[in-house]
């Protein structure tokens, strides 16, 4: 079914509407959720969540692209998650991640609760525009849809190394961008 | 901060950047990676005539002996020995290639920066070799002044109408960027109303504001690293029986990186090494357009300004299926050429009188060159002269609006196309008149006392442009292409350049290096 006539349905308030978006959205939001929790049940759960956020967000927000539209809720719901779990519990490519993230930082940086999360995120974006199409598309892979390197490598035909060489660059230059912007980093 | 953070702020990336990841598709293998190239290369030669015979004024006729073998040639000029321009102080890897002959005339030789490489992507030493070419790019390509940049597109866009229309069926080329150089060359040579017209044109309020936009232009561009190549050379030919400024000259040398060269301008020697000095600079490119430009007794000094162009396109085609097929000139004649093809995934963007795409060049982030067709039933003069294309290319073209990205079969005829030009009328119409003008240029600041009716009297831009692939892809669309101010299709479309079209080749820092015509890619 077209996202249009799903969305359509969710304006009209008819529920098939969650049926129609499980059927068509279910496997690729459970990717998603599956890629940053590494567990089943936690992952089928975030899938459930998304798409009662969906129903909730829809109307009145009439989604332009909808996949990027519910893979950002599964993404975030999950992340949510994942922080929830104990250290002891936390295990698969996240780990990588976040490790891999903590370079854009100083060492021992801690989380900083005055931090304008907004001005972050706009920031991050116009980096993003910077750099070349697909670099770009190598580090979300990694970084939004927190997928595995050679899962990356594997969808784009260039080598693990490759994938790897491009992040690094890619995080160089985010941290580079960052200090520019004046985030205490 | 910390990571929890950036990951949570990169959740909030923007729809559009996200939707075109899930369509990145995987390139078949059969994409064998071939180099494909965009070469460009453009020259400005400006020769300064002496309206009244310059033997009147100094006494030397063209018959004047000349021994270019007696001795160092700098004995016979005016210039002191042991001033900053003395060649004894040059760095002569930019002279590396001259003939013997030619390094004899030398005064000065700018210093270019020495670029770390491009790191290669796979080496272990990565990071290192990343750290260098980085923070050389940092420091050299410093903050620009803040009205840079609109000085630079407003003289894009000036001389793109100036320059690019009337083409009636011929190709026509400009180097925006080139002509920049070359008459801030001039400005600094000139004053009054000579200069002063120079930096109207500009928008420049003083002589020093002009100089660090050269500087910046220079600066944010420059690039020879390996895996782009955009390189800019000036300099200076003066006659050995004149009196010229010092102060004038150092700072061509130090502001502009121009080598200075003194020798007998009846002297074909002399020639012979500006026309090799043009050819070095410009990979050879344009040895026929260097031929035509000779001096003459009476050229009282000479600037010139070049630019070398190289890419590699990042997104190479299958070699296996270049296609001959027609182009309709402008004139209606049908002409066959070889098409090369792709179809992948990338940006259509459209205007109110056209469709356009890119095609990125490798090595950098945003270096590309732009392809703008313009709809049925509208000319490549009307498009330009709209100012629609400007409106895309100093855009953060990201924030613009009408734009989607889908699967495109794209088809653009190989071009290997030269255009010279003189720039007088063109300077013209942009209120550069003065300078031309034997009884109101001014050359003070190069020469205390200029021959009487001392004019610019060459103003000389050639440009070559060409661009090569091997193959396409394997699949082509039937279905005619939909483009200008319409919506495109949903998922994907034909984008053939089979008409009269423009493109610009822009920098990674977005100032326009070459644009131009095409209106029959055979010629």
């Amino acid at each position: 079914m077209e996202d249009s006539m799903i969305i359509e349905m969710y304006w009209n308030r008819n529920e098939s509407a969650i049926e129609e978006t499980d059927k068509k959205y279910g496997s690729y939001c459970f990717a998603v959720a599956n890629n940053i929790l590494n567990s089943k049940e936690d992952s089928d759960e975030c899938v459930n969540d998304t798409w009662l956020r969906a129903w909730n967000a829809i109307p009145p927000k009439k989604p332009e692209r909808f996949r990027v539209f519910l893979a950002r809720i599964t993404r975030n719901l999950s992340f949510d998650k994942y922080k929830m779990k104990n250290a002891s519990r936390r295990k698969g490519e996240m780990l990588y991640i976040l490790d891999e993230l903590s370079e854009c930082i100083s060492s021992g940086s801690t989380a900083d609760d005055e931090l304008d999360m907004k001005l972050l995120s706009e920031s991050i974006n116009s980096f993003l525009k910077t750099i070349s199409e697909r670099d770009r598309t190598v580090f979300l892979r990694r970084y939004f849809y927190a997928e595995a390197v050679t899962e990356i490598a594997e969808r784009m035909d260039i080598t693990p190394n490759n994938v790897s060489a491009i992040l690094a660059r890619s995080r160089a230059k985010l941290r580079e961008h960052l200090t520019k912007e004046g985030f205490e980093i | 901060m910390n990571e929890n953070q950036i990951f949570e702020a990169i959740g909030e990336a923007d729809d559009e950047m996200l939707s075109s990841v899930s369509e990145y598709r995987k390139q078949k293998n059969t994409w064998i990676k071939i180099a494909g190239t965009a070469a460009a290369v453009c020259v400005v030669a400006a020769v300064i005539l002496a309206a009244k015979m310059l033997a009147d004024n100094t006494g030397i006729t063209a018959e004047a002996p000349h021994d270019t073998t007696a001795g160092n040639p700098l004995t016979t000029t005016t210039v002191p020995c042991g001033s900053a321009l003395h060649s004894d102080n040059c760095t002569e890897k930019n002279m590396e290639t001259y003939s013997p002959e030619t390094k004899a005339m030398l005064l000065s030789a700018a210093e270019y920066p020495d670029m770390p490489r491009y790191p290669v992507e796979f080496s272990e030493d990565f990071e290192a070799q990343y750290d260098a070419w980085q923070n050389f790019r940092n420091e050299y390509r410093r903050e620009t002044p803040k009205d840079y940049k609109d000085s630079a597109n407003r003289f894009t866009a000036d001389s793109m109408k100036v320059f690019l229309t009337d083409s009636g069926n011929e190709n026509k080329l400009v180097s925006p960027v080139n002509i920049y150089f070359a008459l801030g060359l001039l400005a600094e040579s000139s004053d009054t109303s000579s200069r002063q017209q120079i930096l109207d044109l500009f928008g420049a309020d003083s002589i020093e504001t002009l100089r660090e936009y050269c500087s910046s232009m220079w600066k944010t561009n420059y690039s020879d690293d390996g895996a782009l190549t955009t390189v800019f050379a000036n300099s200076v030919w003066l006659s050995d029986s004149l009196n010229y400024n010092m102060k004038t000259l150092e700072l061509l040398s130090d502001s502009y990186y121009a080598d200075s060269f003194s020798g007998n301008m009846s002297d074909k020697a002399y020639t012979k090494a500006f026309q090799e000095w043009l050819n070095v600079k410009t990979g050879g490119m344009l040895e026929n357009e260097a031929k035509q430009l000779e001096f003459d007794p009476q050229t009282v000094f000479s600037l010139a300004s070049t630019v070398y162009f190289r890419g590699k396109w990042q997104d190479e085609f299958n070699p296996e299926n270049t296609q001959s097929k027609i182009f309709t000139t402008s004139d209606g004649k049908q002409v066959e050429c070889d098409f090369m093809c792709r179809e992948r995934e990338s940006y259509y963007y459209w205007g109110k009188n056209y469709g356009a795409m890119k095609m990125s060049f490798d090595g950098t982030a945003s270096s590309e060159m732009w392809v703008f067709l313009p709809d049925e039933g509208v000319t490549t003069d009307e498009l330009i002269e709209s100012g629609e294309i400007n409106k895309l290319i100093e855009d953060n073209r990201f924030d613009y609006p009408d734009s989607r990205r889908l699967i495109i079969n794209f088809q653009i005829p190989k071009f290997d196309t030269a255009y010279t030009t003189d720039l007088k009328k063109g300077l013209n119409e942009l209120g550069v008149t003065d300078i031309f003008d034997g009884s109101s240029a001014d050359f003070s600041p190069m020469l205390e006392n200029a021959p009487e009716g001392t004019a610019l009297s060459k103003a000389q831009h050639s440009v070559r442009v060409a661009i090569d692939e091997e193959g396409c892809t394997a699949s082509a669309f039937t279905a005619m292409m939909i483009c200008g101010a319409a919506m495109p299709p949903d998922d994907r479309m034909d984008f053939i350049l089979d008409r009269p079209f423009v493109f610009v080749i822009q920098s990674d820092s977005n100032d326009t290096l070459f644009a131009g015509v095409i209106n029959n890619p055979t010629n």
